[in-house]
């Protein structure tokens, strides 16, 4: 078929897309996304996506349940962005994750600084001094929750280290009180940390250990870990944990808060949405593997807006998806 | 009469054996054998067979796995931590002739021979290995019947089974404290190739001693982690760690979570066989595969790397690729070319961004269907693209 019937129909399917508000494929000028594996979003519908394979982030607004493509952010320092955030100011924040930076955006699209952490603990037995950041959430206060190698950094908006949390994790979610809730994609865990604010300090060591402030209620999900709470002893650290079965979440890599205090997890070799309450307990799965509108491939970052607008980075198919609440 | 009858019936002491050597003379020969089993030598035939009438084979007065246990109550014990196959299952006769052997125990093959005719690519192994366990048969480590406390049969946990019989480890060792260590993370106990009978691959250092590593005689490394690895490797390490898609054991710089750090079977040091080494996170992708209707060879052969980069990639999934064709390509070199319409000018049409290629139709972990597909039937397949045909 000639290649360029084959655009047109191409712009056609990205148009009627668009005007569904299900999925979106590109920019406003069609230039397609590539292997978006982040995405953020605001409670009135501002939404951001890391547009990883074309190192940059593009922005949608939610109009009519129809995605409508807005301004493209690009620069050198961005590199490679694969997770995103929102901070209370309306400033985006990415993840480089080549040089695992935390890069700002100013208000003109441009470059508005790294976030440097300093006070941060170093970690001898770990690769590039132990800061290895893979995801990261702003949460309350606008302080930056780290997902690094076997622990979650807290650090304030300036990149002071607060605290951290001893784990092994994917992905984190955090609500407006400070609770921490993260999922482990390789041994199918989902965890509730609820942060004792009060008590900030350095985190144990050792995987499963959580720090004096922080105490970790571990909600499981697949057979793979039966859920032997972390834990060393340290008081009121519950033992115990949650199975959800494992057709269910088959490899969690991404968490995000839902309305109604549920969860969304983006299972990412199951090839779909799961909500939980926020007691390990599912709600629903949505979704299934496949390319068409309302299927995913290889979910990536989700997030949800106040309506409970799920959006998902579908990161195999190439495109944004908004999953409306049922 | 009834009585007189009854008792007329009765053999006389001593002479069953006799009258069933009296038709059996065969048996002669086997009685003139080193090695007879009790109750042939003492002429008590009917101890296992019944001289009437019998519902089993070779008129044996029980079950074939059942007979020998009537004498033999305690071959397989009860809660044994692992026990023979052939035992357990009472097949005895797998190994024992049941009558007479020119071995002990009446052994039918002895020795090595015995165990080969079931673990032949051990035996193999072993018989072909230039260092081999001298002076040591399969039965000084491994019990045949069952062992109450170990795996694997063997006599002994690990490595007061090894330690029983080598003596002043820790000065072969560098002084290192060796014997509470698991003598198998760098011995091959069957024999290897490599002096020792270290596994196949070893870990450079090794070959100059310990002290490379460790401090001196101490289990204890000179340094924590990986940054014990990157004062060799740093230049591999920043090179894997310079992508945009970081192998999470790699970020954490758990290197040991794919790699033995002394000796491997596998080349790369990977600890294991790749099924097992990848699956222990990846567990859901190998049970997949297990389930599938057609089986992916890499996977089947836990060639993992043979399509994903185990450290880092720039491509998603780690994929060593970004162009999935000419990635299937390596091995389906035929389908690049003579097959469906695929390639980076075919646009799907489920999908305006994404263009026909391998995964548009095969799901290389494997599918519950055929040929790898993701639906029952290639009908359903092709009918997702091509809606005109549907029926």
């Amino acid at each position: 078929m000639p290649s360029a019937i084959q655009a047109l129909i191409a712009c056609a399917l990205f148009a009627s897309a668009a005007r569904a508000g299900a999925a979106a494929y590109g920019d406003a000028k069609g230039a397609a996304l590539k292997s978006p594996e982040g995405v953020a979003c605001t409670a009135e519908g501002r939404v951001v996506v890391a547009d990883t394979g074309n190192r940059r982030l593009v922005s949608f607004s939610l109009k009519d349940s129809a995605l409508v493509p807005g301004a493209v952010i690009a620069f050198p320092e961005l590199g490679t962005p694969s997770r995103v955030q929102i901070d209370s100011r309306g400033n985006v924040v990415a993840l480089d994750s080549r040089s695992r930076r935390l890069v700002r955006v100013s208000d003109g699209g441009g470059f508005g600084g790294f976030v440097t952490p300093s006070g941060l603990p170093q970690r001898g037995a770990a690769l590039r001094g132990g800061w290895f950041p893979v995801s990261f959430k702003i949460g309350p206060g606008d302080d930056f929750y780290v997902v690094d190698a076997r622990r979650v950094v807290v650090l304030d908006r300036s990149g002071k280290f607060l605290r951290e949390i001893a784990g092994s994790f994917s992905d984190v979610a955090v609500d407006e009180k400070g609770a921490v809730f993260a999922v482990d994609g390789r041994t199918g865990r989902l965890f509730a940390v609820e942060a004792d604010r009060a008590m900030a300090g350095r985190a144990a060591e050792s995987e499963g250990r959580v720090s004096t402030g922080d105490r970790a209620r571990r909600v499981s999900t697949g057979d793979r870990n039966a859920g032997v709470a972390a834990g060393d002893g340290n008081a009121g650290v519950p033992a115990g944990a949650k199975l959800l079965a494992k057709e269910v979440a088959v490899f969690p890599a991404a968490i995000a808060l839902a309305p109604k205090g549920q969860l969304a997890v983006a299972d990412s070799h199951g090839h779909s949405i799961v909500l939980l309450s926020r007691d390990g307990t599912v709600v629903s799965r949505r979704s299934g593997m496949g390319w068409t509108d309302g299927r995913v491939y290889y979910p990536g970052q989700l997030c949800a807006d106040a309506r409970g607008d799920l959006f998902v980075a579908d990161t195999g198919n190439h495109r944004l998806q908004v999953f409306t609440p049922q | 009469m009834i009585l007189a009858l009854l008792f007329s019936a009765a053999l006389l002491p001593g002479a069953d054996g006799k009258l069933c050597l009296s038709c059996h003379q065969d048996f002669a020969a086997k009685l003139a054998k080193p090695f007879v089993h009790a109750p042939l030598k003492q002429g008590t035939c009917t101890g296992c067979h019944d001289p009437h009438a019998s519902r089993h084979g070779a008129m044996l007065s029980a079950e074939p796995t059942r007979v020998c246990t009537t004498c033999h109550t305690s071959i397989v014990p009860a809660g044994a931590a692992s026990a023979h196959a052939p035992a357990a299952q009472g097949r005895c006769t797998a190994c024992h002739d049941p009558h007479a052997a020119d071995a002990r125990f009446e052994i039918v093959k002895p020795g090595v021979e015995g165990c080969a005719s079931c673990h032949t690519a051990l035996t193999d192994g072993w018989k072909r290995s230039r260092h081999k366990h001298a002076s040591v048969s399969c039965d000084g480590c491994h019990d045949p019947h069952a062992s109450r406390e170990a795996p694997k049969l063997l006599r002994g946990v690990e490595p007061a089974l090894c330690v029983a019989c080598h003596k002043g480890l820790s000065a072969k060792h560098s002084g290192l404290p060796v014997q509470t260590a698991r003598c198998t993370g760098c011995h091959d106990p069957h024999g290897s190739d490599q002096p020792a009978m270290l596994l196949e691959d070893v870990h450079k250092p090794l070959t100059r001693g310990c002290a490379d590593c460790h401090e001196r005689g101490s289990l204890s490394t000179k340094a924590a982690g990986a940054a014990l690895c990157n004062e060799c490797h740093a230049q591999q390490v920043s090179r894997m760690l310079d992508a945009s898609h970081v192998h999470e054991p790699l970020a954490e710089g758990d290197c040991l979570a794919c790699h033995a750090p002394h000796a491997s079977r596998r080349r790369g040091l990977v600890r294991g066989e790749a099924r097992l080494v990848c699956g222990s996170c990846h567990a859901d992708t190998i049970r997949r595969h297990d389930q599938s209707e057609t089986k992916h060879p890499p996977v089947a052969e836990g060639e993992c790397s043979a399509c994903h980069d185990p450290h880092s990639s720039e491509n998603a999934l780690f994929l060593k690729r970004a162009d999935d064709v000419q990635l299937c390509g390596t091995c389906h070199d035929w389908q690049k070319h003579s097959s469906h319409p695929i390639g980076p000018k075919l646009l799907d049409p489920r999908n305006p961004n994404l263009h026909v290629d391998c995964l548009s139709c095969h799901r290389a972990h494997g599918t519950p269907f055929k040929h790898l597909n993701p639906f029952p039937t290639t009908t359903e397949l092709c009918v997702k693209c091509h809606p005109q045909f549907k029926r």
